[in-house]
């Protein structure tokens, strides 16, 4: 009962906070799809850098990572450093180029994008179908997310955490879109942050010299070295190593600084984000194992259950923090990939094929808004596969985006047949991705070499190639 | 140039990432590997911040 008290009154005060805050940010007036997208690009460099983050790193960290870390150790670190070390890379080299080019060429949703960049209206379609593919699965994976960490916190309640979710999500996003988007998150990146660092901080204290013991044990397994099969460690990082130009939801943030100052904080803000809470995740995914090593904690089997687990064990006060942060976690990502799916069906489909006005456009993405979530709440209520692998399909659905975004970006509109190998190139990867995840399933296939490639590898040379076509016969 | 520096700079660490920890610390039973990557990223970031100071896009 005490239990049940502590995790309402924790969540009820996450769940005002952000709603108080989102209500505050609706005070900045919205008039043009630019200003609900995109902040009309006037976002400081600390809002857009947690924001930024906080849409990045998803429950995935404190739920499907620290497990991924338990059951394989260091190897799953690499896995995310990758993603860090290519997306430090790839925000430094291209974003000022986005960024002036979203300023100059008024982009807000991240499908209007491509087709801008070769020229092509249809490409617009093609890609929010791709978007609408892969990530409701992604979206779907963090809202069932939150009815665990409330089923976590208060059993039998899944079904209240999906609705808290949704309403949340739609009060948060719906209200004044990136704006309260932007606020909310940067209250919740730094929830996530906090209960990490207490997370981390008690579960060494606790452990003390036992997970000393446990992780000489650990060595003995194997599980400091590398464990991970290397057409594994590829196949799932390299969808990963290209998020920063694949996922809508973190392409169209960077449209939002207000300058380059802003810019080159969100660079710098996020990585110093990205790389702390990446160490707290896995050090807590190593010390877990490490204290079941010497039984201090009881073996656990499934990935997603290892947090839950630990936190048994952790102060009341502490559980609840932290479950709560696994749902700010999720709630960060899915708010922004609804207002970026909903941006696609403002801008590229309402406006780009009826032409209506922008007051009119903001209405239809926010009734966007709302069919998604209800469209998210039914597959978060039908529960479909694990988190990680979700996620991990979600980004390798994607990966055609990264080549036809990269030459996009540095070469595009300079023919007519550019568009057409774009749209051949997104189609054939994208059939590959799709076809091979209905062949052995969503788990499987990333591990199913073709042609003895890793399967994200295979993706990635096929649509590269296919987009590189008109360019090598000039 | 100096974006053709960070470029290749980038690209070298990338296959650092992925081909040490299979080849020289595939089998190590310290922390090693840990130490690495997260040393790697820390020397990343470093080359990073002082690429943004002065790189072209960078200026306004």
């Amino acid at each position: 009962m005490e239990e049940l008290t502590a995790a309402v009154a924790t969540l009820a005060i996450y769940l005002l906070l952000g709603t108080a805050i989102a209500l505050i940010s609706k005070r900045v007036g919205i008039r043009t799809t630019a200003d609900y997208y995109v902040a009309g690009h006037r976002l400081g460099g600390v809002l857009a850098a947690i924001s930024y983050a906080a849409t990045t790193y998803s429950a995935f960290m404190m739920v499907g990572l620290v497990g991924l870390t338990y059951a394989t150790g260091v190897g799953a670190f690499g896995f995310e450093i990758t993603y860090l070390l290519s997306t430090i890379f790839l925000l430094s080299y291209v974003a000022p180029r986005v960024w002036r080019l979203s300023k100059e060429r008024n982009w807000i949703s991240p499908a209007e994008m491509v087709s801008d960049l070769y020229g092509m209206r249809s490409l617009s379609l093609l890609v929010a179908l791709m978007y609408l593919v892969a990530l409701i699965p992604y979206a779907s994976a963090q809202l069932i997310a939150v009815g665990r960490m409330v089923e976590g916190m208060a059993p039998g309640l899944y079904w209240l955490g999906i609705i808290l979710g949704v309403v949340a999500a739609l009060v948060w996003t719906g209200l004044s879109g990136m704006w309260s988007l932007a606020s909310t998150d940067l209250f919740q990146g730094l929830w996530m942050i906090l209960a990490a660092v207490g997370f981390v901080a008690w579960l060494f204290l606790w452990g003390g010299q036992d997970i000393a013991r446990g992780a000489a044990r650990m060595a003995e397994e194997g599980l400091l070295g590398m464990r991970w099969p290397p057409l594994v460690f590829a196949s799932y990082s390299i969808p990963w190593a290209f998020f920063a130009v694949t996922n809508p939801q973190v392409v169209q943030k960077l449209y939002t600084p207000r300058d380059e100052r802003a810019l080159r904080r969100l660079v710098t803000l996020f990585t110093v984000f990205g790389l702390s809470y990446t160490v707290m995740v896995t050090a807590v995914g190593l010390a877990g194992r490490a204290l079941s090593e010497v039984g201090r904690v009881p073996v656990v089997d499934v990935v997603d259950r290892v947090t839950p687990t630990l936190l048994r064990f952790a102060p009341l006060p502490l559980a609840v923090f932290v479950f709560t942060s696994i749902v700010a976690a999720a709630m960060t990502t899915m708010d922004a990939i609804v207002l970026t799916l909903s941006s696609t069906a403002s801008r590229d489909v309402y406006q780009g094929y009826v032409g209506g006005d922008d007051r009119t456009a903001i209405n239809v993405g926010r009734v966007a808004i709302l069919i998604l979530l209800a469209v998210l709440s039914y597959v978060a209520y039908l529960r479909i596969g694990f988190i990680v692998d979700l996620s991990v399909l979600a980004s390798a659905l994607l990966l055609p985006l990264a080549p036809v975004t990269l030459v996009g970006w540095f070469y595009g509109r300079r023919s007519r047949s550019m568009g057409y190998a774009a749209i051949a190139s997104l189609a054939s990867g994208f059939a590959i991705g799709l076809y091979w995840a209905l062949v052995h399933g969503a788990r499987k296939s990333l591990v199913t070499p073709i042609l003895g490639l890793p399967p994200t590898l295979l993706i990635l040379i096929v649509s590269t190639a296919v987009v590189l076509v008109p360019l090598i016969r000039r | 140039m100096r974006d053709g520096l960070y470029l290749a700079w980038s690209l070298l660490v990338l296959a650092l990432s992925y081909i040490v920890p299979f080849t020289l610390l595939r089998e190590c039973r310290s922390l090693i590997l840990y130490a690495f990557w997260l040393g790697l990223t820390l020397v990343h970031f470093a080359v990073t911040l002082l690429y943004l100071r002065g790189a072209e896009g960078w200026r306004s």
